[in-house]
């Protein structure tokens, strides 16, 4: 089983990139959401998730991004999030989610929306 | 054990057991009850309302078609009782125990938590959620050597949703795959997850819920706390339609439901708060004749992007989409190119719209917190949804009824304002998911607390024949008595196969004396007046209650007085219905029966030396 990872990416024009790669589940969503939370605190306030490298995710793990987005949204920034695998994206669907968020299908077209 | 106060709800394995042939009878009577009951009414409607005193005619028979949809919804719920037995216990699970404080004394915290760290299970993690934030606790907690969590920072400053805000925040702070809730007075037994935890191989099912049991009922449970009929056959009855309640406490939940719903909720509350953020910028956007042309022009280029927000919304783009193309346009309106500073001019909903629901201390909330009865609104989410629940019929947990009128009436006022809010803002009637079986569930339970209405219908009309000799009907007659005592001796037959055996008197004193309060709640609710969650005191306060009580004292005088003039009326030779008089004082004195029950509680001490105990426990004293 692959174990849950968070990492800062590349810095591009004032936007952050994460990198979130594993099992994002109940156990594994206090970290990522404690991290997020520190990295909205210290000025990254606009964020690019790639999870991309997720290969599992639960209802647990989603509502540690909206705590993500939430912090980010707090202090007027965004978080978007982009390169999702089908598993992924099917948990979105079915809480709804996806009419809330915007998906990308790409870290660099998640970027490109930022500078519009 | 010589402890007394133990409550009658049933416990062993073997109670459980179906038992077709009851359901069989129950059927028939539930059949035969309905059929009397629509022909009395149909003749109650069409022949015998008293055309000379039509108000309280209407009123009688509004009370009675009341009483008989109340009978047909009881009847449904006892169609087809669910009876389990628990499959053999999952594999792994991990299990997190949360024993909910907010002023009751360390005493009672410890004996609770003592017991849920002696429960049989590993992986297993006791928390307090101390929501008073006490120093005493955390030591507690410390020296026990269990986790202890109070809100964390978000919380300042906001609406803190009372028990359910307590476990929300709990929820976030924790990772177990199970949840098993504990009201603070409520000792677990040690098997209490072995028991129940097999039921989840259901993937699919998302709780369940053990009945609530107490160990310190007063002798003859004055106030009525003991509810074998709700945690029994009523239970059962709402589990074999796919609707067991969750109740609150002794109860193990599955998180991935909870933070699923809540997502669902969440993604809900999102795009109402969207809208409601657009219908107020279209406000800001009116014209005015006042404005200016640098402000008609401005305005009018918010609302050009107004439109297109909501034609992309229609379209089916995500809000986070919409909501960033109309951020530009909102900072402009609110701050044109020309200004010379804007601050200030940012309003507290244009950093998100409300979608990310800064407002609340948590975004997702796994716990409902439309209602004060979380508990069922909770529920009603999980159902919505297509997750499953179960019913347990063993008591796992013994805790404390109150033991004071007051603690009981504000316990009581309190669950009626949660379930008519539950219908006022997450209807059952017409929420989306929910099986028809379901609906009736939720909406029996909901109808049955407008029962204040139809009772102070049935206070009344006694004390007016009998002071005033004036009739709801036309005549207390043959026709009226043949077709009246068979729907009631039927619908009393049903309601004695339902019960099971169980003593009901004292639930069904109380349905009739509390209608004052019945009927606050109601009125209250709907009327929109703030409700506080109240917390019931585990602990007696002394003192006389009959100030609480005034209507119903008031009703009792008058029952009386009503009986000795129609008494004293018939002996001068005023009146000469001496028929009606009988037949009204009978029902007059049925009322006072009924009534007497809560004079009694008010009037309740307990015996002396009175100090009961759980009957498992580590520190119990004394056991």
């Amino acid at each position: 089983m692959v174990p849950f990872r968070i990492e800062s990416g590349e810095e591009t024009g004032g936007v952050a990139t994460v990198i979130l790669s594993g099992r994002l589940n109940a156990a594994s969503a206090p970290e990522a959401k404690g991290w997020l939370k520190a990295l909205v605190g210290s000025g990254s306030k606009n964020l690019v998730l790639d999870l991309g490298g997720l290969t599992f995710i639960d209802s647990s793990g989603l509502s540690a991004l909206v705590a993500g987005y939430r912090a980010s949204a707090e202090l007027g920034g965004n978080l978007k999030l982009a390169a999702m695998e089908s598993q992924v994206f099917q948990v979105f669907a079915l809480t709804h989610l996806d009419r809330v968020f915007e998906i990308f299908g790409t870290v660099e077209a998640a970027l490109a929306s930022f500078a519009r | 054990m010589a402890i007394s106060g133990y409550s009658s709800v049933r416990s062993s394995a073997a109670e459980a057991r179906p038992r077709r042939g009851r359901t069989l009878l129950l059927r028939i009577a539930a059949a035969a009850t309905l059929v009397s009951g629509c022909v009395y009414l149909g003749w109650r409607w069409t022949a015998s309302v008293n055309a000379d005193a039509l108000a309280l005619g209407i009123l009688l028979a509004l009370a009675e078609s009341y009483g008989l949809v109340d009978s047909f919804l009881y009847a449904v719920t006892m169609w087809k009782p669910a009876y389990r037995s628990p499959p053999p216990p999952l594999a792994e699970a991990t299990v997190d125990v949360f024993i909910t404080t907010y002023n009751e004394s360390a005493e009672l915290v410890r004996m609770t938590a003592e017991a849920a760290m002696a429960i049989d299970w590993a992986p297993l993690a006791v928390h307090i959620l101390d929501d008073g934030a006490r120093d005493e606790i955390r030591e507690l907690a410390a020296g026990l050597g269990c986790g202890y969590l109070t809100r964390s920072e978000e919380w300042k400053g906001r609406n803190r949703h009372a028990k359910a805000g307590n476990v929300n925040n709990a929820l976030a702070l924790t990772s177990g795959e199970f949840i098993l809730i504990l009201d603070a007075d409520q000792v677990p037994d040690p098997r209490i997850v072995k028991r129940v935890i097999g039921y989840f191989s259901d993937p699919a099912l998302a709780f369940v819920q053990t009945p609530q049991s107490f160990y310190n009922l007063p002798p003859g449970d004055p106030f009525g706390s003991d509810a074998p009929l709700f945690y029994g056959p009523i239970m059962r009855g709402k589990d074999g339609w796919g609707a067991a309640f969750f109740c609150g406490s002794n109860a193990v939940l599955r998180r991935e439901a909870l933070m699923q719903v809540g997502l669902i909720s969440y993604a809900r509350a999102a795009e109402e708060a969207f809208r409601a953020s657009l219908s107020e910028l279209r406000r800001d956007s009116r014209a005015s004749f006042r404005d200016d042309g640098e402000t008609r022009e401005r305005k009018r280029e918010l609302r050009r992007a107004l439109r297109a927000a909501g034609k992309d919304m229609r379209s089916g783009r995500s809000l986070q989409s919409v909501a960033g193309s109309l951020k530009e346009a909102v900072a402009a309106f609110r701050c044109p190119p020309a200004a010379a500073s804007c601050e200030g001019t940012e309003r507290p909903g244009d950093r998100d719209f409300g979608i990310a629901r800064i407002t609340e201390a948590i975004a997702v909330e796994g716990v409902s917190t439309v209602s004060v009865t979380e508990d069922m609104a909770t529920a009603l989410r999980l159902h919505a949804s297509g997750w499953k629940s179960v019913f347990h019929s063993e008591v796992l947990a013994w805790g404390l009824a109150p033991e004071d009128l007051a603690a009981t009436l504000a316990q009581r006022l309190r669950w009626a304002q949660g379930t008519v809010q539950v219908l006022l803002r997450d209807s059952p009637l017409t929420k989306k998911g929910l099986r028809l079986g379901q609906r009736i569930m939720y909406s029996a339970t909901i109808f049955s607390y407008f029962s204040g209405f139809s009772n102070l219908v049935f206070i009344l009309c006694p004390i007016v024949f009998l002071l005033t000799g004036i009739a709801p009907v036309k005549a207390w007659n043959q026709t009226f008595f043949a077709l009246f005592l068979p729907f009631f001796a039927l619908n009393r037959w049903m309601f004695y196969i339902a019960a099971e055996g169980l003593d009901v008197k004292r639930g069904e004193q109380y349905n009739l004396a509390l209608f004052p309060l019945w009927i606050k709640a109601v009125v209250g609710v709907i009327s929109g007046r703030k409700i506080a969650f109240a917390v019931t005191p585990k602990v007696r306060r002394s003192g006389n209650y009959l100030g609480l009580i005034k209507v119903q004292v008031g009703v009792i005088c008058l029952i009386a007085a009503g009986v000795a003039w129609a008494l004293l009326g018939l002996a001068m030779g005023w009146r000469r219905d001496l028929f009606g008089v009988l037949v009204n004082a009978m029902w007059g004195c049925y009322n006072v029966w009924q009534l007497m029950a809560i004079v009694r509680a008010a009037r309740y001490a307990p015996p002396a030396g009175w100090a009961p105990r759980p009957p498992f426990g580590t520190s119990a004293k004394g056991a």
